[in-house]
């Protein structure tokens, strides 16, 4: 199937759980900037959403962290967070798919694990309230482990969101990418690692 | 030090509406589920922002906890300041 529209956006819990913490002419607009992106996908006519985003000890804890988990339900519950001031939702899921994409990755040198119960906590949520408002469209979402170490390296997630997008459009025929020559964002992967996930038992200081 | 038992025990009460409502309800009998040592229960009974922070508590399970508690922004970061 053809990809009728791509575009990333911020999860930030403060948008919902706490926008008056913004002032409000700023939280406007920024908002509405995010509304606007949702009818723009809206206008490209998705069939799905393929939401390739990250979690919080949502759903993976210590005892199984997967690199990659392609959701593979028929829906999926959400938000986890009491305190998010979205509203709990069921999100559909598009299993079908799912299930192709994993067929295509196991085929083209990409092992993600799959999960038939994932809740989606702010990270796949707040996206969702804005892009995809009263959950019209299914989703199937590709969660990354970015939570804690060690995680992908950023080389090989950009191959494989590179796979996707090719599977996305041919399940049958992708094959496996070439890595990047380089990769822009690994010095930021080395710099999150020291600053913004201290406090795990990986590390001998908080 | 249980820190994976620890972290276990904030991952279920941040996730799971039932087990959010029994930590509510009767705490200390919640938390003599899990293999903790005294500091570490007396430090999720009290929901002790700086001493969970320090025993190792990673910060995208410690800050829905305490969200989940009412500890806001400026209390949340008042708890933590002077640290690495």
């Amino acid at each position: 199937m053809p990809v009728v529209f791509a575009c990333a956006g911020s999860h930030a819990p403060g948008m919902t759980a706490w926008p008056e913490a913004a002032p409000k002419e700023q939280s406007d607009r920024f908002l509405g900037y995010y509304r606007k992106l949702g009818e723009m996908l809206a206008a490209s006519k998705p069939d799905t959403l393929v939401a390739i985003t990250v979690e919080h000890w949502a759903n993976f804890f210590l005892n199984h962290m997967p690199a990659f988990c392609i959701g593979r339900a028929d829906h999926y519950e959400g938000p986890v967070e009491e305190w998010l001031r979205i509203p709990k939702a069921r999100v559909p899921g598009d299993a079908k798919l799912s299930a192709e994409l994993l067929d295509a990755c196991l085929d083209g040198g990409f092992d993600p694990t799959f999960s038939d119960e994932l809740l989606f906590d702010h990270a796949t949520m707040l996206p969702l309230h804005f892009l995809n408002p009263n959950m019209a469209v299914p989703v199937v979402p590709v969660i990354i482990n970015t939570l804690t170490p060690p995680m992908p390296t950023p080389r090989r997630c950009f191959a494989f969101g590179q796979f996707l997008g090719k599977s996305s459009r041919d399940p049958k025929n992708a094959s496996p990418s070439s890595p990047p020559a380089a990769c822009p964002i690994g010095r930021e992967r080395q710099n999150m690692e020291r600053s913004t996930f201290p406090s795990t038992g990986n590390f001998s200081t908080p | 030090m249980s820190l994976y038992q620890l972290q276990k025990l904030i991952y279920h009460v941040n996730r799971d509406p039932s087990h959010r409502e029994r930590f509510r309800q009767d705490p200390a009998a919640f938390v003599a589920g899990y293999e903790l040592t005294e500091e570490e229960k007396s430090a999720a009974l009290n929901v002790d922002v700086r001493k969970l922070y320090t025993l190792g508590v990673h910060s995208l399970l410690l800050r829905p906890f305490t969200l989940s508690h009412k500890v806001s922004t400026e209390d949340y970061a008042k708890a933590l300041a002077g640290l690495e």
